[in-house]
């Protein structure tokens, strides 16, 4: 049986799901939906599969996030809808509900949020509400993981409960067309009021949905014309005027809500007129350093050195036992150092996204949107592209998935253009190890220049394309500043932690096993005797001298770069086995290959060029167009490998 | 009069939403109907966007598309 999970954004949907889940979800495919919503069975009730949908404010279609829920709530034999609401933010949220409503289905409600209410004074009368709703209520406080049982509860009864009637919402002509319509659309199932409301509003999707004979669709477009006569207001504005009105009249009934000073007080400080900007860009270098520097930095020497020590018991086991010494070779000189030179950056991207999702947490976020909307107008995106791109400093992949947001297909694909260029997590290994290399006293820096790029790029292409159409409407809730929940900040980064051991163990596994196989034997299928007679040296010579312009001339520095499209990390991997380094020595022997120039404009290719697979693969779903992706690998690496050439080439002119 | 003259501190009531029917649509979903009660809060660091509260909840928008809704200033 399924569940479906519905609420605005940021009413804490995320976290019921993973309090109800246990956090064991994995991420399913719909057919006919292209969504990888989150799904996982409700740990008490295994019987029950939630799925959690994108947060919408509407059933109306004008944001991809909408269409997705809509479309799923239609197609797939949902047994019950969970509709979370803010109970803080009842008369808003509440709209959904209406909506909700429309659609017939077995429906609860759930008031989250309820410890914020009973702190601040406010009161809910909850079998009031319960009674004009018609619908079963349940209050949690996801947060503080109270009211579950009596969810729980409510679920159980679900199919049983009996329909209640609810107060109407609409009134006068309107609920007299709907019922008209409804009745011509009588065969269309359960859905039949929600399509007459859908009609009523004018909403094209659902008139091409449904395929009425030209016999109805006349009846229908002469009810109409024949309502519009009859009301002072347009229709669409006396449908949401009607179901606001009701929300306003059992809000007088049901709620007295005290508001709340303290986010007020902080966005006196946070969106200061003066302060606030400088503010906003402490906080990010603090996120940054924090990640990089004082927290993960810190850790992942120490994981470096912990895997060195182990890598030095196993060789030292290996030799006492006289293994074969090709055995020694791939364990020794292939897997530890490939796989172990990528493990030991796990604390600096696990800091990266927990940092970044405490800025998300507590509200932050959605002020940066709004204090950066001005200046992204100038390159024509909003205040929202700021926080898909944000999120492509972590991984480009949730960060595309995140423009779902963007109410502008334009502007979507825009953000989708430019996210590659925000230097994901995966590539950070790479800088901080060549930095640590080349660039010592001065490494922090040399690492903020290359974020820096990537952003300027970003703002020159932005410019580039931008467009002269009319700006996209740009509206953004302000949710109230929250502490961020420990349990949702801890389950993140451990599955944040798991994802890159996994990646570690498969991806990066295989690519060492292959740089290592290829490095190792030769056209014959025998051990080489130099690494120059090897397989992997024989293709890396025919590709060097495309790379010669960037003072790459080393087949070993292509080689790596070949398998860094599989993952960014692989760079190191590959680079490590080549050099035959172990986990601590690899940075000293960078030298052998690249200069300090030399690992600039390296270094710049890889900020530059092909996202990684994964991340293309999400983009052309996303998209739905394969060219998309073929477009965006050319055009990337082109552009990586002129922008790398000027470098190296000014560079030597300078230097 | 229209949104984006109201200061920071005033209260006002929305009389009627105009501009193109994509926006109009949103905006009357976010609650914005007409009646309804205002109250700028501020503006952002740089003038714009601007956030109002509607329906006790924060909503920033644009000043291009604030000027777009009539309102009535209450004194």
């Amino acid at each position: 049986m399924i569940a479906a999970l519905i609420g605005n954004q940021n009413c804490g949907k995320t976290t019921l799901f993973n309090a109800l889940t246990g956090g064991h979800q994995r991420t399913g495919n719909f057919p006919g939906v292209t969504v990888a919503a989150k799904i996982g069975k409700i740990k008490e009730r295994p019987q029950w599969t939630l799925v959690d949908l994108p947060g919408i404010y509407s059933l109306s279609p004008y944001s991809e996030e909408e269409m997705i829920t809509r479309d799923f709530l239609l197609r797939e034999d949902i047994q019950v809808i969970i509709n979370i609401v803010d109970a803080a933010h009842l008369e808003r949220n509440l709209y959904l509900s209406l909506q909700l409503m429309d659609l017939n289905m077995p429906m609860i409600i759930v008031l989250n949020m309820m410890d914020e209410i009973e702190a601040s004074g406010s009161v809910i009368h909850r079998s009031m509400l319960e009674e004009r709703l018609g619908i079963p209520i349940a209050a949690i406080s996801a947060v503080k993981n109270t009211g579950f049982s009596e969810l729980l509860e409510k679920l159980d009864r679900v199919d049983r409960a009996e329909k209640k009637d609810q107060h109407p919402v609409y009134v006068g002509e309107i609920a007299k067309a709907r019922l008209k319509i409804a009745a011509l659309l009588e065969n269309k199932g359960k859905f039949a009021d929600f399509f007459a409301v859908k009609l009523l509003e004018e909403d094209p999707f659902i008139r091409n949905h449904l395929k009425l004979p030209p016999k109805t669709q006349r009846q229908i477009e002469e009810l109409l014309i024949q309502l519009d006569e009859t009301l002072p207001f347009e229709r669409y504005e006396t449908i949401a005027m009607q179901r606001y009105q009701w929300i306003d009249e059992i809000s007088e009934q049901c709620l007295h809500i005290v508001k709340k000073k303290t986010s007020f007080q902080i966005d006196k400080i946070l969106t200061h007129p003066i302060i606030g900007l400088p503010l906003f860009a402490i906080s990010i270098f603090f996120v940054f350093w924090l990640s990089f520097d004082f927290v993960g930095g810190t850790l992942s020497s120490v994981l470096s050195a912990v895997l060195e020590y182990l890598s030095q018991s196993l060789l030292d086991y290996l030799t006492i036992k006289q293994t074969n010494p090709l055995l020694i070779s791939l364990v020794i000189e292939g897997i530890v150092p490939g796989v172990g030179s990528v493990l030991s950056f796990l604390p600096i991207v696990v800091t990266l996204f927990f940092n970044l999702s405490i800025l998300e947490d507590t509200g932050y976020m959605a002020r940066i949107a709004m204090m950066i909307d001005r200046p992204m107008r100038a390159i024509g995106l909003s205040g929202k592209s700021f926080v898909p791109l944000f999120i492509g400093f972590g991984c480009s992949v949730p960060a595309i998935m995140a423009t779902r947001t963007l109410p502008d297909s334009q502007e979507r694909r825009k953000t989708l253009l430019l996210i590659p260029l925000m230097s994901c997590s995966a590539k950070l290994p790479v800088y901080a190890l060549f930095c640590a290399a080349f660039f010592k006293n001065h490494a922090v820096y040399v690492m903020m220049v290359l974020y820096l790029l990537g952003i300027i790029f970003a703002l020159i292409f932005g410019f580039i394309f931008r467009t002269n159409e009319e700006a996209v409407p740009f509206l953004l809730e302000l949710p109230d500043y929250r502490l961020p929940s420990v349990r949702n900040l801890v389950m993140l980064s451990c599955e944040k932690a798991k994802d890159f051991i996994s990646k570690v163990l498969t991806i990066i596994f295989l690519s060492t096993l292959l740089i290592w196989f290829l490095q190792r034997f030769d056209v014959h299928l025998d051990v080489a005797s130099h690494p120059q007679d090897s397989l992997l040296a024989m293709i890396g010579q025919m590709i060097s001298p495309v790379f010669q312009p960037l003072g790459l001339n080393d087949w070993r520095i292509t080689a790596a770069l070949i398998t860094g499209i599989s993952a960014k990390e692989a760079i190191l991997s590959s680079l490590a086995v080549l050099l035959n380094s172990t986990i601590g020595s690899l940075a000293g022997n960078l030298g052998a290959l690249f200069t300090p120039l030399s690992a600039f404009s390296f270094l710049i290719f890889v900020l530059l060029y092909t996202p990684c697979l994964t991340a293309l693969r999400t983009m052309i779903k996303e998209t739905r167009s394969f060219k998309w992706g073929l477009l965006l690998l050319v055009l990337q690496t082109g552009f990586a490998w002129i922008t790398a050439a000027i470098v190296y080439q000014l560079g030597r002119l300078l230097l | 009069m229209t949104l984006e003259k109201l200061k920071p501190g005033e209260c006002a009531y929305i009389i009627h939403i105009g501009g193109h029917e994509k926006l109009r649509r949103r905006l009357l979903d976010m609650g914005l109907t007409p009646g309804t009660l205002i109250v700028m809060k501020k503006r952002a660091p740089l003038k714009d966007p601007l956030e109002i509260s509607v329906r006790s909840y924060e909503l920033v928008l644009r000043k291009q598309d604030a000027s777009l809704i009539e309102i009535e200033v209450i004194h």
